[in-house]
């Protein structure tokens, strides 16, 4: 009789313990992928957020949420989760493709300022890594600097102090390659706001409120920078340089 | 009595003396002004035993808001004459003073008291003006710049339309050098939009007379206002900060300048509302003067192949409310949303735009077609009604073509309009990512992660380690004396250790001797003396030099006489003795070590 029991306290564990792993970032998302493939584009979009939502911040989870959305019909749902799924893995070509695709899609245009040569190459440059990785890049050169330099102060073997400068080199190069694009990066994704619009089609107005007058119009998808908010607007920067007053809830956060 | 009338004479003239060597007084950098303006109240002192915190400034409303303070400035002055050295200090305070009603008004006499005296400014007089309509002329008859130096604030109109041009230009008049001229903070221009004009460089006068006096005039700068709602507004005024040729000369003899600010007058003007009446289903809300043009960028083409249209519009409005023209295209011609450029320029001193509208289209029959006229409605202030504008009709020839492809005939895709993403339409996304047995979990970002910028702390303290234990290195290697220092204590420890291995052995004789070495040598160590010839007085000497305690100087020298005893017999050199001897050795030389620190 005890024996039954213990077995069945056994069985319950188990069980509870699969309804755990059922759970697990992995299985929603491989679920997402399922309902995907049979067309259930809002079954998958549940899933993937699931996924997200337990800890499984992946750049194939981002992805694949942006077809879903995609498919779905939601542009600015698809464009912040490439945008999300680009910041973890900024040279993977299928995101990159993706949200050149989806950004076709938005229904209207504005006036974009022009980029010179030598600064789309700076864009390119830095847009090529991920915020990780400069911080990365930035750390070893800081470390290879402060290695070097502690090198040279204490050992006096010329060899040695011949390897100490060529690591103190080496970290001022990498500090003075990677520290502008780091800190291009930074105030690109954390010291600055950038937002997608998520409704069809938003009035952006002269000030807060209905009362002031309408400047232009943002279409669902479209990048922006939001700059302050203040009685249920909030001032927003489009690429082009505009700017204008949405409603707050009408973007959202990448 | 004589006598004491001499007295009171005497301290009548002393204080007399005392009064005339303290001066206090306040002055306002104008005598008129308009409401909105803000004036300058200067406040000095001259003397001693005048404190700066002492004095308050009077509330003067309800003409007057206090819109900012300087800190005080003090100085002080020490002259010899004849041999006494005179000490004279003084102070300075600068009140901005916003003009918040009209009338005359008098601000009262300022005070201050000194403890022993009570000092008061003169009255200053002063008349406030409410603010004239913006058009208002400075070149009027009979007209003066109010004050040296003075920024004049003009407007071209001061009646307008929403959405209407009005130029508003910053002139300043000016007797005296000015230098190191800036614009202070810009102020918030809600209810509007601004574009800027004009902006001098350098200041570039030329003179003219008023009433008698001959002034400095200098363009400052122009900036086109787009009222954006009807109603009473108000243009705000614009700070200027310069210096002055200043009272005092620096050591050299040059003479000082003094930071000084003023601010133009806030301009009035009234936005009328856009008449309803007549105003066309297309109108975007342009007000101004435009023009339209039209062209395509090739007159014939294949079938599917294809072709842009410009649109272009020019004109004084505000190129945000410039917007699409109406156009009907042929049913035929499939066309996607127009690619804008905003062209911005100044034209006879006033603000100009054009807009390129580019349309791409993609004709898909063969024929001749006719573009219809672009078609843009504006209203024009001078005239006080709306009109439209139209592009001549262009033709454009459609030969037949390749068959369309499969894409282009997609239907309600839209976009940007490069060869790259029209290709890019035609396209489908690329598929999922496949199924993971286990997601990466990329976690903290590393710009949030305490671990990793705790760790960026060590390439700084490693270097700083790496200098001190150098540095420490050397001075061992360099300075006997603190080498000897340093080494005392783990040398002593040695030698500890090798008389407690005799002192097992029970060789007396040898653990005795043994144990007075590492005393001994530890003493010469720690203090840098040559251990040979050290004497017990020579070590009570040291000990008192250094101020070490009279218990451990003591217990220090019975030890030794012990060990010195034991070796000759004439102490107990049992098992048990032998310890205790150790243990005082051992505790010794601890207490010695502590007393370092």
């Amino acid at each position: 009789m005890r024996a039954k029991a213990w077995a069945g306290r056994l069985g319950a564990l188990l069980l509870a313990l699969s309804a755990l792993a059922a759970e697990s970032p992995a299985t929603l998302y491989n679920a997402g992928n399922a309902a995907y493939a049979k067309g259930e584009f809002e079954e998958a979009i549940q899933s993937y957020r699931a996924a997200l939502d337990q800890g499984g911040v992946a750049a194939e989870v981002e992805y694949n949420l942006g077809n879903a959305c995609l498919k779905a019909g939601k542009l600015g749902p698809a464009i912040v989760a490439y945008e999300r799924a680009l910041r973890q893995k900024p040279r993977d070509p299928d995101i990159a493709h993706n949200l050149r695709y989806a950004r076709v899609q938005i229904k209207g245009k504005l006036p974009v300022a022009e980029r010179g040569f030598w600064l789309q190459v700076w864009d390119q440059a830095r847009d090529s890594f991920s915020l990780d990785e400069l911080l990365l890049a930035l750390s070893a050169g800081w470390f290879l600097l402060g290695g070097g330099l502690s090198i040279r102060i204490f050992f006096r073997y010329p060899w040695l102090r011949l390897a100490a400068s060529i690591a103190l080199g080496a970290g001022i190069g990498i500090l003075v390659l990677a520290g502008p694009l780091g800190a291009a990066k930074l105030s690109k994704e954390v010291l600055t706001q950038p937002a997608v619009i998520l409704e069809a089609r938003t009035e952006a107005r002269s000030g807060p409120g209905e009362n002031n007058a309408e400047l232009f119009q943002l279409f669902e998808g479209m990048d922006v920078v939001v700059k302050q908010c203040e009685s249920g607007y909030c001032e927003v920067r489009v690429p082009g340089g505009l700017t204008g007053w949405i409603k707050a809830g009408t973007f959202e956060i990448i | 009595m004589k006598r004491s009338r001499f007295i009171f004479l005497a301290g009548v003239l002393w204080a007399g003396l005392a009064q005339a060597q303290v001066s206090f007084r306040a002055e306002l950098d104008r005598a008129k002004l308009y409401v909105g303006e803000k004036a300058i109240l200067t406040v000095q002192a001259e003397g001693t035993g005048l404190d700066p915190a002492q004095f308050k400034l009077p509330d003067l409303s309800p003409y007057f808001q206090l819109a900012g303070q300087s800190m005080p400035q003090s100085s002080s002055r020490i002259e010899i004459v004849n041999g006494r050295m005179k000490r004279s200090d003084s102070w300075m305070r600068v009140f901005h003073l916003q003009a918040v009603a009209p009338g005359r008004f008098q601000i009262p006499p300022l005070t201050i008291d000194s403890g022993s005296n009570l000092f008061k400014t003169d009255p200053i007089a002063v008349e406030i003006l409410a603010a004239p309509p913006a058009s208002a002329r400075t070149d009027k008859e009979g007209w003066a710049p109010p004050a040296d130096p003075y920024l004049e604030a003009t407007a071209d109109q001061d009646e307008v339309f929403v959405g209407q041009q009005v130029v508003v230009a910053w002139t300043i008049y000016y007797r005296r050098d000015l230098y190191n001229l800036n614009w202070g903070a810009p102020p918030s221009y809600r209810g509007f939009a601004a574009e800027n004009l004009d902006l001098a460089r350098q200041l570039d006068p030329h003179m003219e007379n008023f009433g008698g006096a001959l002034y400095h005039v200098a363009f400052l700068k122009s900036t086109a206002f787009f009222p954006l709602q009807s109603g009473e507004m108000s243009i705000p005024p614009l700070d200027l900060q310069f210096e002055v040729p200043g009272r005092q000369r620096d050591f050299f003899g040059q003479i000082l300048t003094e930071a000084r600010s003023l601010s133009s007058r806030p301009l009035g003007l009234k936005v009328k509302p856009l008449p309803e009446a007549g105003k066309p289903p297309s109108f975007g809300g342009a007000v101004g003067k435009f023009s339209i043009s039209a062209r395509l960028d090739k007159a014939e083409l294949p079938a599917h192949d294809s072709v842009r249209l410009i649109v272009s519009v020019s004109g004084d409005g505000y190129s945000e409310f410039v917007g699409e023209p109406k156009l009907s295209l042929p049913p035929s011609f499939e066309v996607y949303p127009p690619e804008v450029n905003r062209n911005l320029g100044k034209a006879a001193g006033r603000f100009q735009t054009r807009k390129d509208f580019s349309y791409l289209m993609v004709p898909r029959e063969a024929g001749t077609f006719a573009i219809p006229p672009a078609r843009f409605d504006y209203f024009d202030p001078d005239t006080k009604s709306y009109h439209a504008i139209e592009t001549p009709s262009l033709s454009l020839v459609v030969t037949p073509g390749r068959p369309a492809p499969a894409e282009a005939a997609q239907p309600g895709l839209q976009g940007d309009l490069t060869r790259e993403e029209v290709k890019l339409i035609s396209e489908d996304i690329r598929y999922l990512k496949p199924d993971q047995p286990k997601l990466p979990n990329h976690g903290t970002p590393l710009y949030r992660s305490q671990g990793f910028l705790a760790l960026q702390l060590l390439p700084l303290l490693a270097p700083l380690l790496a200098l001190m234990i150098r540095r420490r290195q050397e001075r061992l290697a360099s300075d006997v004396g603190y080498a000897r220092t340093r080494r005392a204590f783990r040398q002593s420890r040695r030698r500890l250790k090798q008389a407690q291995a005799l002192q097992k052995s029970g060789d007396a004789a040898a653990f005795y001797s043994e144990l007075s070495r590492a005393l001994t040598q530890y003493f010469a160590d720690r203090f840098n003396l040559a251990a040979a010839g050290l004497t017990s007085d020579r070590i009570e000497k040291v000990f008192a030099e250094q101020g070490i305690e009279e218990g451990i100087r003591k217990r220090f020298l019975e030890v030794l006489a012990l060990c010195d005893r034991a070796r000759f017999g004439a102490a107990a050199t049992a098992a048990s003795a032998r310890a205790e001897a150790l243990r005082q050795a051992e505790e010794l030389i601890a207490a010695l070590e502590r007393s370092r620190s």
